[in-house]
């Protein structure tokens, strides 16, 4: 305790949930800090709807600190990501079950919600028509791919955030990518 | 990749070699085997340079959201960091219980703590208000957070076990809510994006509507009147515009219909609910729900079908 909150930026993360782990309101911040946007946008991708990723985002936070003294150190990242991800794909199930229908298309992507205002018109375009491919990429394609470049983690903490290998997820990777390239080439070439 | 072998070592040999794990002489004798791997591999390479260079979604106009789950997260830890006195009374009343035997002491702490909790659960099944039930979403099950929740929240869902999930979440809902202190701290916690509204008519409608649902529980109503209620709020949070309260209490509507089988309640309150999701801006949903209403209201031969049908194609025509 007693680190000030300069500090802890220069802290690995599981240093500073060390400090959140002895009540540390300030490396609370700090760990808050790091993982907010990526964590709002990964809920967001899952579950397709603002509404629903907020709750969902409050449930991780929450879910972080209960659960604190549980974390026994080695990966933070994953760890965050899994319990998000557990909670996104429950609020989906329920989502699903309460519209009544089993398969929902995106209607909402981040990308449609929150546009990067400094991309060129060209790059935003691109941008928009690479995320929309990917967005129709099987699921267990398109989720390895995410976390591999819009999250940008490394493959050890894809796969645990998967549950599945390291080698596993390098190869989901590469067949995410073999299949975009093939729809790609051939919008291309219309 | 055309003529490749769907090989599981091929590809994580080519993954690596584009992440850039080992160099090109270790493709070399697939390239000999497989020319056309050379352009493959080019167009891949510009695919990823494409990924690499993806840029972030702005999120900057969420920062007030995000500000004010921080506050919330932060009461949060301080009361939690703070030191329990009533756990501390209640360690001297039972070290100072003398008089009596230890086990008449732990007998009597067992039947207290039997009636306390029958009469909170009883007591919060009539009063639970959306402040404290809806803003806790119900996929969220209180005892898996008091108990065993990392198990199943923080260890990675496997794509088979994610229908396990729907079917103990439908389960659990079935056995009813089970609203713990633990419970009741999360919801206060999920309070986070209120804003106070106004007293205004519909205001009122809704303070006594809120009241006539509690005293339904109370006095044990029938599922379908409870239905009405929950549907009738969800009704006039819209009118007061508070979409999101509106939300909440139309699927806690449609989620109980559903756990009771009622086909026709649960349609009428999807009906609303897409109302909801409509005023949200969430045409398609919306659309898609009045389909999917119209379709049971019809099966069923529904007075109301005809309704619907009209709200479905009013809706439907001004997306036009």
């Amino acid at each position: 305790m007693g680190v000030n909150a300069r500090a802890y930026s220069e802290l690995s993360d599981d240093e500073v949930f060390e400090q959140v782990k002895c009540g540390e309101v300030a490396a609370f911040e700090e760990i808050y800090r790091r993982y907010k946007q990526r964590i709002f946008a990964y809920c967001w991708r899952i579950v397709q709807d603002r509404w629903l990723a907020e709750d969902v985002f409050q449930q991780t936070f929450l879910s972080v600190f209960e659960h604190r003294d549980q974390y026994t150190g080695g990966n933070f990242a994953a760890w965050i990501y899994t319990i998000a991800r557990n909670w996104a794909f429950k609020a989906r199930a329920r989502q699903q079950r309460i519209q009544g229908h089993e398969v929902q298309e995106p209607e909402e992507g981040i990308d449609a919600i929150a546009p990067d205002t400094s991309l060129s018109p060209e790059a935003a375009a691109d941008y928009a028509i690479v995320l929309e491919h990917i967005a129709r990429l099987p699921v267990e394609y398109r989720e390895a791919l995410e976390l591999r470049y819009l999250d940008e983690l490394p493959y050890k903490d894809i796969a645990q955030i998967l549950g599945i290998s390291e080698s596993l997820a390098k190869v989901r990777v590469f067949r995410a990518k073999k299949m975009l390239q093939k729809i790609l080439a051939v919008r291309d070439s219309e | 990749m055309k003529g490749l072998p769907e090989d599981q070592d091929v590809e994580l040999l080519i993954a690596r070699y584009l992440e850039g794990e080992v160099g090109k002489e270790a493709l070399e004798p697939l390239l000999q085997q497989y020319p056309e791997l050379r352009a493959e591999l080019e167009q891949l390479e510009s695919l990823e340079a494409r990924l690499q260079t993806l840029p972030k979604p702005d999120l900057s106009a969420y920062e007030p959201f995000f500000d004010r789950v921080e506050a919330q997260l932060k009461e949060y830890l301080q009361q939690q960091a703070a030191p329990s006195s009533t756990s501390a009374v209640g360690s001297r009343v039972i070290r100072g219980g003398s008089v009596l035997p230890k086990y008449w002491i732990v007998l009597l702490g067992v039947v207290a703590v039997s009636v306390g909790i029958a009469l909170f659960l009883r007591s919060q099944k009539a009063t639970s208000s959306p402040q404290s039930e809806q803003m806790l979403p119900r996929y969220v099950d209180s005892a898996e957070l008091v108990w065993e929740l990392p198990a199943e929240v923080t260890q990675p869902v496997q794509d088979s076990d994610r229908e396990e999930h729907n079917r103990s979440s439908r389960k659990e809902q079935g056995a009813g809510t089970l609203l713990t202190q633990q419970r009741a701290d999360t919801a206060r916690l999920r309070g986070i994006a209120r804003i106070a509204t106004p007293v205004s008519p519909v205001s009122q409608q809704i303070e006594h509507l809120r009241q006539q649902l509690n005293a339904a529980r109370q006095q044990g109503a029938d599922i379908a009147t409870i239905l009405v209620l929950e549907r009738q709020l969800g009704i006039l949070y819209r009118q007061q515009g508070d979409l999101q309260q509106s939300r909440r209490w139309l699927e806690r509507a449609v989620e109980e219909a559903d756990d009771v089988g009622l086909v026709v309640q649960k349609a009428l309150a999807q009906g609303e609910l897409a109302l909801t999701l409509h005023a949200m801006g969430k045409e398609g949903e919306s659309i898609r729900m009045l389909q999917h209403v119209t379709r049971v209201l019809r099966a069923q031969r529904h007075p109301a079908y005809q309704r619907w049908l009209q709200m479905l194609q009013r809706i439907t025509s001004s997306q036009q």
